[in-house]
């Protein structure tokens, strides 16, 4: 469905000087960086699959959907949609992907929801009868009814993402490309637009390429994760074998009343401590927040302090590219080609 | 066909398009929709197209005083040319420049090139749908009043209407071309904010929109004569009031309008495939 072979794209960037004597003298003598946007990616997704694309922000997610909408020409490698190569052959490409950004929106502003769809129905040049039973099919799914008549304006975030997903699958594509897009959702938005995603998955067989700077979006969604750095892939394995190694490791802060002298912890690692405030890293696995705090609760009152404040940090993909790069995964499928270095 | 767009044109119309959603149909009811949404305005629209023609009116009785013509115009026509000229330049005026610019500057161009349409021909048809509701909405209503309020003569031959139609279908794509082009600059330039205020006062000067070219010393008309500005509204409302004789000279000045268009949609073409190879290349 999708394969990409030793895909690469290098950008030329100007390096703006700094202060005037720095920017006429670039003017003269530009001064060039390269970037590394991508940098000598490999893989195959096959039909059916959701495969999650995690990455800090500047990773080349983004980079690699451009690439793959034929937006962008590679500088080296290559790059096969559905049997098209994109850059060479974008229009035939078009009708295969949908795309969804998460900061952009491709409806139009001032338009009624309905009209939008109307508008890109046309350019796809959708028979009338399918245009409406694959508009009729999805506004049910997502349960958008009521708001087909807004214009897009009114509408809150949650409910103009649903109206991106429907724009991006009007055309029935095979094949659908998610650049963050539960970025700044709630919960409730992001539950329905993750399982809406698990329905067309399972009913329509969409091949579905989830990007993510979030652990925990891509874990519900996608059996298979690839995660990138720098441009490289640095982890392409199963959604367990991530779970298992990086998942588990959660971290509790704990605001004490007063100033903490010496702490014993039960369980886990004090990993950082602050005047009043300490983080201890714990397994999931192995103790649950609950015993933790109470162990912590009566600790505490003991030595005569109280517990102000409490909460519980999520396992953030920066940390976990940042273990991956001192310790190695354990049991992963697969370390392309196993060069983990930076930069 | 040098033009992208009228090879898209031609090419729409030739497609079967039986129970399909058209492209054409549906992108020209979002230019009609885009304007509809502002339908607030239309009041104050059309305010102040009557003072606008009401003031240079007055200007132009004031440059004639006593002079019953100049340079071969008679007053009475001159009359008929502003008040002509500024009901049509409301209708072609669009936001086609800041449009295309921010989409190019914010990257949005990225979504619209991995669409199954070419670029500056869904642009065109949304252009073209503002254009006409705008038309529709305003300019033909205030024409209507202002012609039976003014007492406006109009041309008797139904062949100078055919002419006048047909020129301004021209001017509109001339109009539209330019826009295009000068948007498009924003490949290259961050923001062509300050080259769109200044072609507004240049395309008025060199195109004789408010100053018609009769009133310009002979040696600078005839230069003016042989740039595409001319052809966006001039040789239109010239047409309208017989200053451009039907014959020999329409046919030149039509002629003349086609030529500068099929070399604008020739140019832009060219200028979009280089800046879209850059995005390309490049990125950003």
């Amino acid at each position: 469905m999708i394969r990409l072979d030793h895909l690469s794209k290098h950008f030329r960037v100007t390096q703006p000087g700094c202060g005037v004597r720095g920017k006429l003298r670039r003017l003269i003598a530009p001064e060039h960086r390269l970037i590394r946007a991508v940098d000598d990616v490999t893989f195959d997704i096959t039909p059916g699959e959701i495969v999650g694309y995690l990455g800090p922000n500047g990773a080349g997610k983004s980079t690699t959907i451009k690439l793959l909408t034929g937006v962008l020409l590679p500088t080296a490698g290559s790059v096969e949609v559905n049997g098209l190569v994109p850059f060479r052959q974008r229009t035939a490409n078009a009708y295969n992907i949908g795309v969804v950004y998460g900061q952009r929106t491709q409806l139009w502003w001032d338009l009624p929801l309905a009209d939008s769809f109307e508008v890109l129905g046309a350019m796809y040049r959708l028979p009338k009868a399918r245009y409406r039973a694959t508009l009729d099919m999805l506004v049910s799914l997502l349960e958008m009814q009521d708001i087909l008549d807004q214009p897009v304006r009114k509408l809150s975030l949650g409910q103009r993402m649903k109206g991106d997903l429907v724009a991006a699958l009007l055309h029935e594509p095979p094949l659908l490309y998610l650049d963050e897009p539960t970025i700044g959702l709630d919960v409730v938005a992001k539950d329905t637009v993750l399982q809406f995603l698990q329905a067309l998955n399972a009913e329509k067989g969409t091949t579905i390429l989830f990007t993510s700077h979030n652990l925990s979006d891509v874990e519900r969604l996608c059996p298979r994760i690839v995660i990138l750095d720098h441009g490289k892939v640095i982890l392409d394995a199963t959604r367990e074998t991530i779970l298992a190694r990086f998942g588990q490791q959660r971290r509790l802060v704990v605001e004490f009343q007063g100033m903490v002298q010496r702490l014993d912890v039960p369980f886990g690692d004090i990993v950082q401590q602050e005047a009043n405030k300490v983080w201890i890293a714990f397994n999931r696995d192995e103790v649950s927040a609950f015993d933790l705090i109470g162990a912590l609760g009566q600790g505490a009152q003991a030595a005569g302090n109280g517990i102000k404040d409490i909460s519980i940090e999520e396992p953030h993909i920066e940390s976990i590219v940042g273990q991956i790069y001192q310790h190695g995964v354990p049991g992963a499928v697969e370390v392309s080609d196993a060069r983990i270095d930076r930069g | 066909m040098p033009g992208s767009i009228v090879a898209d044109v031609a090419a729409g119309a030739l497609r079967p398009r039986m129970g399909r959603l058209s492209q054409a149909h549906t992108l020209l009811k979002l230019g009609l929709q885009t304007q509809l949404a502002y339908r607030e305005e239309l009041v104050s629209q059309w305010v102040s197209i009557a003072v606008e023609v009401i003031v240079f009116r007055q200007l132009w009785r004031a440059l004639y005083g006593a002079r019953e013509s100049y340079a071969g115009v008679t007053l009475a026509q001159a009359l008929t040319y502003i008040t002509v000229t500024i009901v049509v330049t409301r209708f072609f005026s669009t936001w086609l420049v800041e449009d295309v610019n921010s989409q190019i500057r914010d990257g949005d161009i990225a979504l619209a090139l991995a669409r199954p349409i070419s670029y500056g021909y869904s642009w065109f048809l949304r252009v073209a749908g503002e254009a006409l509701a705008s038309l529709v909405l305003v300019s033909l209503p205030v024409a209507v009043v202002l012609g039976l309020v003014l007492k406006l003569p109009l041309p008797s031959s139904p062949v100078v209407w055919v002419a006048f139609v047909g020129s301004l279908v021209l001017g509109f794509l001339t109009s539209f071309y330019i826009d295009y082009l000068i948007a498009l600059s924003a490949f290259w330039l961050t923001d062509v904010g300050g080259f769109y205020w200044s072609k507004g006062g240049i395309i008025s000067i060199l195109g004789g929109t408010y100053l018609p070219l009769w009133v310009f010393p002979p040696a600078v008309a005839q230069v003016l004569l042989w740039l595409p500005f001319r052809g966006i509204c001039y040789t239109p409302v010239a047409i309208f009031i017989g200053e451009i004789a039907i014959g020999a000279q329409a046919v030149q000045a039509l002629g003349l309008q086609l030529a500068w268009v099929l070399v604008l949609a020739w140019l832009s073409r060219r200028i979009f495939r280089a800046g879209v190879g850059k995005v390309v290349v490049q990125g950003g």
